[in-house]
């Protein structure tokens, strides 16, 4: 008898361990950086019900309000059980560390699933010794936005030679208009124009900067600096001080400021800050040197699954769903973004965007965008020496000698 | 029984500071990027701290933020302090320094960000309003950024150490005063010869936490700068962070904070050991 209710006792508990188990429900965490200014945070929101909708797993998020802290958080906690089970990263240099030290969840099998729903470009994105790590959830393109009334008042066009695009700022300059924002705040947007310079002066020795086969102090990359101060000194861009995200819509939104250089993903930021969604319209900078052809700045962010992620299975379930149409096209909707799956409903995308795409489909050269497709070590004190020359343009040659300095160190003991 | 009630405290400061900074101390010997494995490297990360120019650029702003932090939230709020003391409406200005105390460093500095941005800063909207031709870039111009953070700081801070002094005012006895005044003492020679040296225990706590707190200053230039542009505005907080956060230069960013401790251990102690002895001669 007392075996007897041993046995019944051993069974009970065993039933109710077996129900707690079940009812325990998979807690997915989303780590991201978009907490902040552009905040993301109600979007990822109504994406993870979405997805808990569509396939019965979703995710809550973690969000943090600035880049460096939410990289550091990521860090600190990826070699750790309480590593996040997804979060967003940057492709290419800025995975590179975290794939080398096997922090990040192999994504091959989910990428051949979706194999013919993606281009092969943007899988090479994320390959690294033939794995592909992270999933793609929105594609963007780096161009110029412009506010169409101003161009429309003062009667110009988009332009399409260099010289026409200096005809315009020209004319915006000579109107009291000023043609461009550029902006030493924050630290990372001092990129943009230098990458703008160099890319349309030559893609080819912007590719071969990134990746250390040429110098800073090449004779063409100061020839682009040069075009760039040039500019400074006409008076073209707006004083470095003023802030891309808190200035430039509502300069913008008056008129004070024409055009924006930007990814394509700023028509968001734009619109939360009152512009009209019509009043805004985006085209790709022109060519400094008519030879470096059709060229434009891509930027891939993607969702990375953690190696140590608690729920794995349940991470990689949500990531399948997210890399399909369904779930890509229900995210770049949310945002007005391109869908990275070539597959997703992109009738949402307004008007300006899907000239864009069009116009980016006629033959142009796509390249990675500079804050992922040079070292991290190298980019993040680039930034610094490019606002140095933003704000002394005449510290050009200083500048051009410390970064050398800065990438020799770095290639001098990378593992290529 | 003694031990048993600071038990709980102790145990918290041991596990929550003193062995974090104990593996502090430990990691600022190794180089480190924070997830592969940490190489030891000796005294390279404090000896590279010699030959780095941002470091020097570092500790001369460090130097600067210490120095008119003495100058203007401290000495300033002495002086607020004495002169509201007694005024008709002296309630009303004492809320009206005290306010900012109550506002965080980070809204402090999204406030005065806003405040000094040259397009559509309110300053530079003053300026122009009043017909004056001049639209400073106040947060990126060089030193000029650093000299706007510490104005923005001293806004703050100034209610804090006004309060300290009125606290410190009114604990003076009536009696030397009186006595001073019967002496023939003008108000001035009152407060020089006798309100001021009796203010000295309050004043050694208001300038020791003036210094400890420029010395770690770093939420309000985050906030407002982030050190740059081109760290032209970093402090060695800002520093240390950018190292360790940014570049992940953990060991490094390690040995910025063991010297930063050290700097502000070592003075708060000397002067304290040297205005306390003072101190004693008014008890």
């Amino acid at each position: 008898m007392r075996k007897m209710m041993g046995l019944m006792l051993c069974v009970v508990a065993g039933a109710l361990l077996l129900a707690g188990c079940a009812a325990k429900p998979t807690n997915l965490v989303l780590m991201h950086d978009k907490g902040g200014n552009p905040n993301y945070v109600p979007f990822f929101e109504d994406l993870g019900k979405q997805a808990k909708a569509a396939i019965g797993v979703g995710f809550t998020q973690s969000p943090y309000p600035t880049t460096d802290v939410f990289q550091a958080a990521v860090r600190a906690a990826l070699p750790t059980s309480k590593a996040p089970d997804l979060f967003t990263w940057w492709s290419t240099y800025r995975m590179k560390d975290l794939i080398d030290n096997g922090l990040v969840a192999d994504l091959t099998d989910l990428w051949n699933k979706h194999k013919a729903e993606y281009p092969q470009g943007l899988r090479d994105a994320f390959t690294f010794n033939g794995k592909v790590y992270g999933m793609a959830d929105v594609v963007e393109y780096w161009g110029v936005w412009y506010n169409k009334d101003v161009f429309a008042k003062y009667n110009l066009k988009v332009p399409t030679t260099w010289d026409e695009f200096l005809k315009v700022c020209d004319t915006l300059k000579k109107n009291k208009i000023t043609p461009m924002l550029e902006s030493v705040q924050q630290r990372w947007p001092t990129f943009i124009l230098f990458e703008e310079m160099v890319a349309r002066q030559d893609p080819k020795l912007y590719v071969d900067l990134c990746e250390g086969r040429a110098k800073y102090s090449d004779p063409r990359v100061k020839k682009a600096f040069s075009v760039w101060a040039d500019m400074i000194a006409k008076g073209y861009f707006t004083d470095p001080s003023t802030d891309l995200f808190a200035d430039g819509p509502r300069l913008f939104n008056a008129g004070k400021v024409a055009m924006i250089p930007c990814g394509s993903w700023y028509l968001s930021v734009l619109t939360g800050g009152g512009v009209a969604i019509d009043k805004a319209d985006i085209f790709v900078m022109p060519p400094v040197n008519a030879s470096a052809g059709k060229v434009v700045i891509m930027e891939a962010s993607p969702i990375v699954v953690s190696a140590k992620a608690p729920n794995l299975a349940a991470a990689k379930k949500v990531v399948d769903w997210w890399m399909g149409p369904e779930g890509n096209a229900a995210f770049a909707k949310m945002l007005n973004q391109y869908p990275a799956n070539a597959k997703s409903d992109s009738s949402f995308l307004p008007a300006s965007k899907v000239n864009f795409a069009k116009t980016i489909n006629d033959g142009y050269q796509v390249l990675n965008r500079y804050w992922e497709a040079t070292p991290t070590a190298i980019c993040e004190k680039a930034v610094d020496k490019f606002a140095e020359f933003i704000l002394k343009p005449s510290s050009v040659d200083t500048v051009l000698a410390d970064l050398d300095k800065i990438a020799d160190d770095y290639w001098a003991t990378a593992k290529k | 029984m003694s031990y048993v009630f600071i038990l709980p405290a102790f145990a918290l400061v041991v596990a929550l500071l003193v062995l974090p900074m104990m593996q502090n101390v430990y990691y600022s010997f190794f180089k480190w990027d924070g997830i592969s494995p940490p190489l030891f490297n000796g005294l390279k990360n404090y000896l590279a701290m010699f030959t780095d120019p941002v470091i020097a650029g570092s500790m001369l702003n460090t130097v600067i933020w210490v120095v008119f932090t003495l100058v203007f939230p401290a000495l300033g709020g002495l002086v607020v302090a004495v002169f509201v003391t007694g005024l008709r409406g002296e309630n009303f200005f004492k809320s009206v320094f005290f306010i900012p105390l109550t506002i965080s460093f980070v809204a402090t500095g999204i406030i005065w960000t806003y405040m000094l941005g040259r397009e559509l800063g309110v300053l530079n909207g003053v300026l122009a309003l009043l017909g004056i031709p001049l639209k400073p870039s106040y947060l990126t111009s060089v030193p000029l950024n650093t000299f706007s953070m510490i104005f923005a700081w001293t806004w703050q801070q100034l209610g804090t150490n006004m309060v300290m002094f009125l606290m410190g005012l009114g604990t003076i006895p009536r009696d030397p005063i009186e006595a001073c005044i019967i002496d023939g003492a003008n108000k001035w020679q009152t407060f020089v010869h006798v309100k001021f040296p009796m203010l000295a225990p309050i004043t050694t706590v208001v300038i020791t936490m003036a210094m400890v707190n420029s010395f770690k200053v770093f939420d309000i230039i985050y906030v407002m700068t982030r050190g740059g542009p081109y760290s032209s505005s970093e402090t060695l907080a800002i520093s240390m962070f950018r190292e360790t956060f940014t570049l992940f230069h953990m060991g490094y960013g390690a040995a910025i904070s063991v010297v930063l401790s050290l700097i502000v251990i070592l003075i708060s102690a000397a002067y304290i050991r040297r205005m306390t002895k003072r101190d004693m001669l008014y008890y």
